[in-house]
């Protein structure tokens, strides 16, 4: 017999036997290779008592007893709302040998079964197989929740990064604009990005950025980003220099072969303009209020990709009653049940058809858009999703 | 009967008894606690008769397959292959009657009769050879 791991031996055996011989045997055989925790019980009844206090990691389970048997107290057991006691291995021991009375056994939840009489040595090795499955399972089910938690506590993180509607109010109000977003990471964690900063009465920053790939990695750069924006105020300057000013810092960090698009415009209310730069966004759609639109040119090098990089500010109108939408690429790239995308045309009649059908209710189109996708398109939404609409009143 | 003869009717007595093989090994797996294991079989074999012999005389077969299945079980895992064959042949019987809702207790007299005598029959040749 191969040595056992001490953390297997340290595992707890219910024995649930009603023949105080058949309970001595197995005490002894287990008792005899190093096992620390055992105990024993006479019938399916006390296992089931005991179990909530013993927190056995296997139970050894006759299958004749009397109040009540094996198969009765293993059905108990799967069925119970404790996991650690639903999913506990079962190994049956068992005198009956018909094929029928086998399958009954696995029908009730057994993990295993082995045949009276006991032989120390087959029971030994079956115990250890399934108590080093049980141990594994356990420390990957912890693993899982730690990481659980932790993602958890990131995506809070990511989601304050996030304007608050606290700051999405002030902005409404201040500008005079109504704004709506749709932010849907495609794990736990996602790699886009989205903000908007009031720089006088007349004049707010909006942006979207979106890192490559998603997950752990992209959100890690969100989290750069973030730091090298809050970090470094004289980025708020003219759109091209901030996005060359934001490239500059970003390509440092970021390991070659990541980076990302952003759009960077800066609206102003007197002017009446849109000032934007842009690093390879999907193309913002700008709709006007007489039911034109067009998409803008959103052409530039990628952010972070490599250093001495320079971004052009590009300046188009924006009266009131204009909406600007800005979308990462998941709203284009993702495909629905049928294999099929959106493009920047059909978003936009998208767009249009909704603002017709519901004028001057901004809000409802917007989120009955957002839905309308997230039930056609999330099932295999595989890159975070952002959505911002901005309307000037 | 001469000595020869004598001896060899007593080893097919063990023989038919007990599998010795398997009293070794179960010595070998319990060590210290071999006598105990026997101590604990032989206490608990009287207690299981008593219990068939009861459910004999209740007229009731579904009172004697716990007590058969539970003798069977320890005698196997004893050696006493003499009672577990017995012990195996009254549950076979007890569930069949069970089954077909019948209490034909003729059978189990007979057969807790040929169990009784295996029984003593153990534990005179446990005694002999392998206590």
């Amino acid at each position: 017999m191969p040595e056992i791991k001490n953390d297997i031996l340290n595992c707890r055996i219910l024995i649930v036997e009603d023949d105080r011989l058949g309970r001595l045997v197995l005490h002894e055989v287990f008792k005899q290779q190093g096992f620390l925790h055992i105990e024993e019980v006479e019938n399916g009844r006390l296992a089931l008592e005991i179990m909530p206090v013993f927190k056995p990691n296997l139970v050894i389970l006759d299958v004749v007893m009397p109040e009540m048997d094996g198969i009765e107290c293993c059905k108990h057991m799967r069925a119970h709302s404790d996991p650690a006691i639903a999913n506990v291995p079962i190994l049956f021991q068992t005198a009956l040998d018909s094929i029928a009375d086998k399958a009954r056994l696995f029908a009730a939840g057994a993990t295993d079964y082995l045949t009276k009489p006991i032989d120390p040595h087959e029971i030994t090795a079956r115990a250890v197989v399934h108590l080093e499955r049980e141990v594994m399972m356990r420390r990957l089910r912890e693993y899982n929740q730690r990481v659980k938690r932790e993602l958890d506590t990131a995506r809070s993180t990511q989601h304050l990064m996030l304007p608050s509607p606290r700051q999405l109010s002030n902005i409404e109000a201040l500008h005079h604009v109504h704004l709506h977003h749709h932010f849907q990471p495609s794990s736990e964690l996602g790699g886009d990005l989205w903000g908007i900063k009031s720089i006088s009465s007349e004049e707010f920053s909006i942006s979207t950025v979106d890192f490559s790939g998603h997950g752990v990695n992209a959100a890690l750069n969100v989290f750069r980003l973030q730091a090298l924006i809050h970090s470094a105020p004289h980025l708020d300057t003219a759109p091209s220099a901030y996005l060359t000013n934001l490239n500059t810092l970003l390509a440092q960090l970021v390991p070659v072969g990541q980076f990302a698009t952003m759009f960077y415009g800066v609206v102003n209310t007197v002017s009446n303009t849109l000032s934007y730069a842009s690093a390879a966004a999907p193309a913002p759609i700008l709709f006007h209020s007489d039911g034109r639109y067009s998409a803008l040119d959103s052409s530039g090098m990628l952010l972070g990709a490599m250093q001495n990089t320079t971004y052009e500010t590009r300046i188009v109108p924006f009266h009131s009653g204009d909406t600007l939408l800005l979308y990462s690429d998941a709203l284009t790239e993702t495909r629905d049940a049928s294999g099929n995308v959106l493009d920047a045309d059909a978003i936009a009649v998208m767009f249009n058809d909704a603002m017709r059908a519901m004028p001057g209710d901004y809000s409802d189109y917007f989120q009955a858009i957002c839905s309308d996708f997230a039930s056609n398109f999330s099932a295999t939404l595989n890159d975070d999703l952002t959505i911002v609409g901005c309307t000037r009143a | 009967m001469d000595g020869k003869s004598l001896y060899r009717a007593h080893v097919l007595l063990v023989e038919d008894v007990l599998d010795l093989v398997a009293i070794n090994e179960a010595k070998e797996m319990m060590k210290a606690q071999f006598s105990t294991m026997l101590e604990y079989f032989l206490e608990d074999a009287e207690t299981y008769i008593e219990k068939v012999r009861e459910g004999i005389a209740a007229n009731n077969a579904q009172k004697i397959v716990m007590p058969v299945h539970t003798l069977t079980s320890s005698s196997r895992q004893m050696g006493a292959i003499k009672m577990a064959e017995i012990g195996k042949k009254m549950e076979v019987m007890a569930h069949e009657q069970c089954r077909s809702s019948t209490n034909d207790m003729v059978l189990f007299a007979e057969m807790l009769d040929k169990l009784e005598v295996a029984f003593s029959e153990t534990k005179d040749v446990f005694k002999q050879h392998a206590a």
